[in-house]
């Protein structure tokens, strides 16, 4: 899995901005601001990859348990999908 | 045709096919000594060809989407020296931009049409539909520009925002400060979005200044005169 294309991530003040930048009929037009670790997930999916290598790159990043960071990546993947930021 | 012109504190070259866009932005008019900054060319394949039942309403209506195109071209450039488009009604009194924003249909014109007439003279109109504003170390002003809506109401002035106000239709006026996160989701809404993806995401870092650099409001309102004076109450502070 991984973002659509055009779907751009800038740095904000202290927060992670997910913007569809495209010229999609369907594009999502709003915007999403994610914290630190939300947006770690976010980076990561800007590449194809799955789950597995997410968690893994969190609990390589943060000081955070295997499931607490699984159940962390799915929330944050989640809310990515229902914007319809995902391929 | 070539003419140059000054816009939004910026000196634009503008090649286009037909008299519309010339004849709204003859305030704007300018020489330039040397380069212009922008350059905007609209060429005849980018106008959709229209037919109609006579030949000068072709004309017109391609010349208003001309003047359209231009429009969109020029924001796709301002974008990058700081300035936005935000869909708004923008008024002036007493040095400062008070600018209402709302769905298409909501009553952004009739508003500022109830301050004309609450306050007369004191009123001047910036931009009734599409004001630029640029956003420069902290501070946002707001800029009249030759698009100026059905009406074409609008002067070729500038004035530094007071605030911006969301106007949705109530039984009766009352306003109240707009929650941050709120001012920016209605700014990715009213805000026209450039046609290139460094335009969107520099879009974005604009409207994140904007919403650090003047007061915004939300206003439930209705048609009474009073309207007026309730909005001004609150945001001329």
């Amino acid at each position: 899995m991984r973002l659509k294309d055009g779907t751009i991530l800038t740095n904000m003040d202290d927060k992670v901005v997910v913007v569809d930048a495209s010229n999609r009929k369907d594009r999502f037009n709003g915007m999403l601001r994610l914290n630190n670790t939300a947006g770690f997930v976010a980076k990561q999916l800007e590449k194809e990859t799955e789950l597995d290598d997410v968690v893994k790159a969190m609990t390589e990043k943060f000081d955070v348990e295997e499931s607490v960071a699984r159940e962390n990546a799915q929330k944050v993947i989640d809310s990515l999908r229902d914007a319809g930021l995902l391929q | 045709m070539v003419k140059d012109y000054r816009i939004a504190d910026t000196n634009v070259r503008i090649h286009c096919q037909h008299d519309y866009f010339d004849e709204i932005a003859g305030k704007y008019e300018v020489n330039i000594a040397g380069a212009p900054q922008e350059e905007i060319t609209v060429t005849r394949e980018e106008i959709p060809s229209v037919v109609e039942t006579s030949k000068s309403n072709s004309e017109a209506r391609e010349g208003i989407w001309e003047a359209l195109a231009i429009y969109r071209k020029l924001c796709d450039r301002l974008v990058f020296r700081d300035v936005i488009l935000l869909h708004s009604s923008a008024i002036a009194l007493g040095g400062k931009a008070y600018l209402f924003t709302a769905p298409s249909g909501t009553g952004k014109s009739t508003h500022a049409r109830l301050w004309r007439e609450a306050f007369g003279d004191e009123v001047v109109m910036i931009n009734d539909d599409k004001p630029l504003i640029r956003i420069e170390n902290g501070r946002a002003v707001a800029y009249g520009t030759p698009w100026n809506g059905k009406h074409n109401l609008g002067n070729n002035i500038e004035a530094p925002i007071g605030g911006i106000c969301l106007l949705r239709r109530g039984a009766r006026n009352k306003i109240w400060p707009m929650e941050e996160g709120e001012i920016l989701s209605v700014l990715m809404s009213q805000t026209y979005r450039p046609g290139n993806e460094k335009g969107v995401k520099k879009m974005v870092e604009l409207i994140f200044r904007l919403a650090k650099a003047v007061p915004f409001w939300k206003m439930e309102c209705n048609m009474d005169p009073e309207a007026a004076a309730v909005a001004r109450k609150a945001m001329e502070q």
